[in-house]
C-alpha cells in the first residue's frame, strides 16, 4: 500500500480497494432471487482511520433466510462472531458468538414476530477462571408490545408498530422498490436487544463503485437515525446486498469470511459448530 | 475464600434468625453480628463525552433516556472536571484517586506507577469484593489480555466502540444475570469506547463538503455554539493544536462543523443505549437497590466551541465531564448539583467510603458521600486540572487550570500565556480577563492556589523532569 496517514474521506469501494480489502465489487449469488431462500456471509471489517495501521477483521455475520408463503412469514438463522480485540494474529482472542432464530413478517420492514438469541463468550486462554456471562434472550412483538425474557427475567414495553431489526432489514432492503419515493420510517432494534428511535431509510439512486474496470452501477440506500453512524447499503442489479458501510465499519459479502478466524484460531471452529448444533436441538 | 453454598447459607441464616428472635430488645440497635450488606459498585465510563450531552440537563439535540433516568434517580454534578483531558492520564486518576502527575501517566499509553495501586488492586487487598473489568483499559494499551487487580470479562476492540461496546455491555449484562445473590459484592468497571469513535470520523471526514452526503439532513443539523468564534489572547500552544486538527486542515465550512456535531450526538446516543443494556441487566438482577452506580467519562470533546474538536486543552467542553451517582434510598435523587467542584480523583475515595475501607487517595481527593447524602461538610473551594500529553506533534503542551467558584484560570508552561474567565457571567470563556486592569488580585489568588496545590503533589518517581512543573 502506497498511502500513509489518515484516510481523509468516508469508507467506500475505492478506499477499500486501496486498503487491499477488496480487489473488486463483491460478487453476489448467480441468479439471486431476493424473494427466495438464501444465505449470506458478511465479513465485518473496521478501520481506525489510517491507511497503514489499525485496520482489522472484527468478525463475521451469517444470515440464512427461509420464506413461509403459507403464513406470510420468514425465518432467519443468525450467526455472528465478534473478536473483541485488535484482530491481530498475535493476540489472545476473546470472542462473542451470537446465534439467533428469528421469525419475521413478510412485510415491507421484515418486522420481527418472535426470536430466541444466545450470546456466549469464548476465550483463547483456557486458564482464565471467569464467571459465567452467557445470555439467552427470547422475545416477541405482539400488538405493539415488546416482551423480552433474559435468562428467564421478563420485561415488557410498548413499541412502535413500524419496527425492524438490523438483521432482518438486510433482507427487507432487497425487496424495496427501487425508486426515489422508496422511504421507510421505523424503530430500529439493534441485535434484537437495543431500541433506537427515529430511523429513516431512503433510496438514493444508482452509484458507481468506481473500482471495476467495467462500469458498474449499484443501487444505493441511506439510513439515518438515533444512536448510529449513517448506514449506506449497496445492492447489485439482482438486488442482492453486497456491502453495508456504517462510519468506520463495513459488512462485505464474502463466503470465506469465517476462514480468517478458523485459520487463526482452529479451536474456534469446533466451538461454533457445537454451539450451532446445540441450538438446533432446542 | 470458601464459596458460600446455598445449603450453607440457609443454615447460617436460620441460625441467625433464631438468635435474633431470642435476643432481648436492645433499644433499636441491630445485633452486632448482623453485618449490613456491603453495596456493590458499578463504575460506567464513557470515552470523550462532553458534559453538555445529556437531554435531562437541557441538550435538545439528542435523546439519552438511560443517562436521564439515572440523573433523575441520583445526583448529577454540573461542575465536574477531568484531571487531565486525555485518555490514559484521566483514566489513571479515575482508577487510583491520584492526579496524573502522581500516577506517572503524563501521556497516553503509559502504565500506572507500580507504587500507586489501582482500585481493583486496592479492593482485592482490603476487602472481599470481586473486582471485574470489561472494555477499554488504556493503561498502557486500550486493549489488553489482562488488567491488574481485576478479572477481565472482555477487552475492547481498539477504537471501535460502534462494534465492541455492544459486546462489553453484553458481558456485563451476562454477569448480572448469572451471578448468585450469595456471591461476594462486586466492584465492576464497565469501560465503553463511545463516543470516542468521533475520532475515526474526523480521520475519514477531513475534506470540507460543499453539499451534504446525506441530503435528508438538510435543515436538521445542530446550530454552531455561541462561542464558536475565537477569543484572544490564548496560548500559542492551543493555536498550534487547533491548526493541525482535521477541522483546520480540512478548512471546514459551517456545514461541515454542524455535520460533525450531528454525528457526535449520534455517538453519544449509541453509548447511552449500551449503558442502558448494562443498567437493565443490573436492574433485572435485583441488585439495583444495593449498588452504587457511578457514570462518568475520561474527558470531554471540543463541540466546536472555540473552533476546537477533540481534547487535550482546558476549555470547558474538553475539561468537563458528566458525573452521575445513584443508589436508591441512600443517595439523593433528581439533584442537579450546580455548585460543587468535583474531580475524577474523587471517585475512588467515594467507592472506598461506601465499601467501608480506607482510600488510597491523598490530600487532593475527597469522597463525594457528603454531597450525595446532603450531609454537612466543608467542600473544596478550588480544583485543578492539568495537561501533559503532547498530541498531534505539538511540543510541550503542559498546562494547568484552577477553577474556583466563579473564575477559571489557565496557564500554559511553554509561553506562560494566562487566561482568566469569570464563568458566572461568561460561561463560554470568550472574555479573557487576565490582561485587563482590575483583575490582578484574582490572578494572584489563583496562582497562589496553584502553587499550594503543587506543593502537596506526590510526584511520581518516574515522571520526566519536563513534565514536572512547580512554581509557575
Amino acid at each position: 500500500m502506497d498511502k500513509t496517514g489518515i484516510l481523509g474521506s468516508p469508507l467506500g469501494f475505492e478506499s477499500l480497494q486501496e486498503l487491499q480489502i477488496l480487489d473488486q465489487v463483491p460478487r453476489g449469488i448467480k441468479g439471486f432471487n431476493p424473494k427466495g431462500n438464501w444465505s449470506h456471509i458478511y465479513r465485518i471489517w473496521s478501520s481506525y482511520g489510517y491507511w497503514e495501521k489499525n485496520n482489522f477483521d472484527n468478525g463475521w455475520l451469517k444470515i440464512q433466510r427461509e420464506v413461509n408463503l403459507s403464513d406470510a412469514t420468514q425465518d432467519f438463522r443468525i450467526t455472528q462472531l465478534i473478536n473483541n480485540f485488535t484482530g491481530r494474529k498475535s493476540d489472545l482472542g476473546v470472542f462473542n458468538l451470537v446465534t439467533a432464530k428469528l421469525k419475521c413478517h413478510l412485510n415491507e420492514l421484515a418486522t420481527p414476530i418472535q426470536w430466541k438469541l444466545e450470546s456466549q463468550f469464548y476465550y483463547e486462554d483456557k486458564s482464565l477462571n471467569l464467571p459465567e456471562i452467557g445470555l439467552i434472550k427470547t422475545g416477541r412483538i405482539n400488538n405493539s408490545i415488546l416482551s423480552v425474557s433474559t435468562n428467564g427475567k421478563v420485561r415488557e414495553q410498548s413499541i412502535d408498530r413500524n419496527v425492524t431489526s438490523n438483521w432482518s432489514l438486510y433482507e427487507a432492503i432487497q425487496r424495496l422498490p427501487l425508486k426515489d419515493s422508496a422511504k421507510l420510517d421505523f424503530t430500529y432494534m439493534e441485535d434484537l436487544v437495543v431500541i433506537k428511535n427515529d430511523h429513516h431509510l431512503s433510496y438514493q439512486g444508482l452509484r458507481s463503485s468506481g473500482i471495476n474496470e467495467k462500469e458498474d452501477q449499484l443501487h444505493y440506500f441511506q439510513q439515518l437515525g438515533r444512536g448510529v453512524f449513517p448506514f449506506e447499503y449497496y445492492l447489485d442489479g439482482n438486488r442482492e446486498c453486497l456491502m453495508i458501510v456504517t462510519g468506520p465499519r463495513a459488512y462485505i459479502l464474502d463466503d470465506s469470511a469465517s476462514d480468517i478466524f478458523n485459520k487463526r484460531h482452529p479451536w474456534l471452529k469446533d466451538e461454533i459448530s457445537n454451539r450451532i448444533d446445540a441450538s438446533e436441538v432446542d | 475464600m470458601e464459596k458460600m453454598t446455598r445449603k450453607k447459607f440457609l443454615k447460617l441464616s436460620l441460625g441467625a434468625a433464631a438468635a435474633v428472635a431470642s435476643a432481648p430488645y436492645l433499644g433499636g440497635c441491630a445485633p452486632a453480628f448482623i453485618k449490613k450488606k456491603k453495596p456493590n459498585i458499578l463504575l460506567i465510563m464513557t470515552d470523550q463525552q462532553a458534559i453538555d450531552t445529556i437531554s435531562h440537563t437541557g441538550c435538545t439535540e439528542l435523546e439519552t433516556p438511560w443517562l436521564d433516568k439515572y440523573c433523575r434517580e441520583g445526583v448529577h454534578f454540573q461542575e465536574s472536571y477531568t484531571t487531565n483531558p486525555v485518555c490514559s492520564p484521566a483514566r489513571s486518576s479515575l482508577l487510583t484517586g491520584r492526579m496524573p502527575s502522581e500516577t506517572g501517566v503524563h501521556r497516553n499509553t503509559l502504565s500506572i506507577n507500580d507504587a500507586v495501586p489501582n482500585v481493583g488492586q486496592w479492593f482485592r487487598e482490603n476487602s472481599e469484593y470481586r473486582s471485574l473489568y470489561a472494555g477499554k483499559w488504556h493503561l498502557p494499551q486500550s486493549w489488553q489480555p489482562s488488567v491488574p487487580g481485576f478479572d477481565l470479562l472482555t477487552p475492547a476492540i481498539k477504537g471501535q466502540g460502534n462494534l465492541g461496546d455492544a459486546v462489553v455491555a453484553s458481558a456485563c449484562e451476562g454477569y448480572f444475570h448469572n451471578r448468585s445473590k450469595f456471591d461476594n459484592p462486586f466492584l465492576m468497571v464497565a469501560s465503553l469506547f463511545q463516543p470516542h469513535d468521533i475520532c475515526q470520523w474526523f480521520r475519514m471526514n477531513l475534506e470540507d463538503i460543499s453539499e451534504l452526503r446525506y441530503p435528508e439532513l438538510a435543515g436538521k443539523l445542530p446550530e454552531l455554539p455561541s462561542n464558536f468564534q475565537l477569543s484572544y489572547p490564548e496560548s500559542e500552544v492551543v493555536g498550534e493544536l487547533r491548526s493541525v486538527l482535521e477541522s483546520s486542515r480540512g478548512n471546514w465550512s459551517e456545514l461541515q462543523w454542524r455535520y460533525y456535531l450531528y454525528v457526535y450526538y449520534r455517538q453519544v446516543e449509541m453509548v447511552d443505549a449500551e449503558i442502558g443494556r448494562i443498567l437493565q441487566g443490573l436492574e433485572d438482577s435485583g441488585e439495583r437497590e444495593n449498588t452504587l452506580v457511578m457514570i462518568t467519562s475520561d474527558h470531554g470533546e471540543g463541540m466546536a466551541e472555540h473552533q476546537m474538536i477533540r481534547k487535550n486543552y482546558l476549555y470547558e467542553a474538553s475539561a468537563k465531564v458528566p458525573l452521575i451517582v445513584s443508589m436508591p434510598d441512600q443517595i439523593r435523587s433528581d439533584i442537579n448539583d450546580t455548585s460543587s467542584l468535583v474531580s475524577g480523583i474523587d471517585l475512588v475515595p467515594t467507592m472506598c467510603d461506601y465499601a467501608g475501607i480506607t482510600s488510597p487517595g491523598n490530600a487532593h481527593s475527597r469522597s463525594l458521600r457528603p454531597l450525595l447524602e446532603n450531609r454537612e461538610s466543608t467542600w473544596r473551594s478550588s480544583l485543578i486540572s492539568e495537561v501533559s500529553h503532547d498530541s498531534h506533534g505539538v511540543e510541550n503542551q503542559l498546562a494547568r487550570m484552577v477553577r474556583t467558584e466563579n473564575y477559571k484560570y489557565i496557564v500554559n508552561a511553554r509561553d506562560g500565556v494566562e487566561q482568566l474567565f469569570n464563568l458566572s457571567i461568561d460561561a463560554g470563556e470568550t472574555d479573557n480577563l487576565a490582561l485587563k486592569a482590575g483583575y490582578r488580585s484574582q490572578l494572584a489568588e489563583h496562582k497562589k492556589l496553584l502553587n499550594e496545590w503543587e506543593s502537596k503533589l506526590e510526584i511520581a518517581s518516574d515522571l520526566p523532569e519536563n513534565k514536572t512543573w512547580k512554581n509557575v
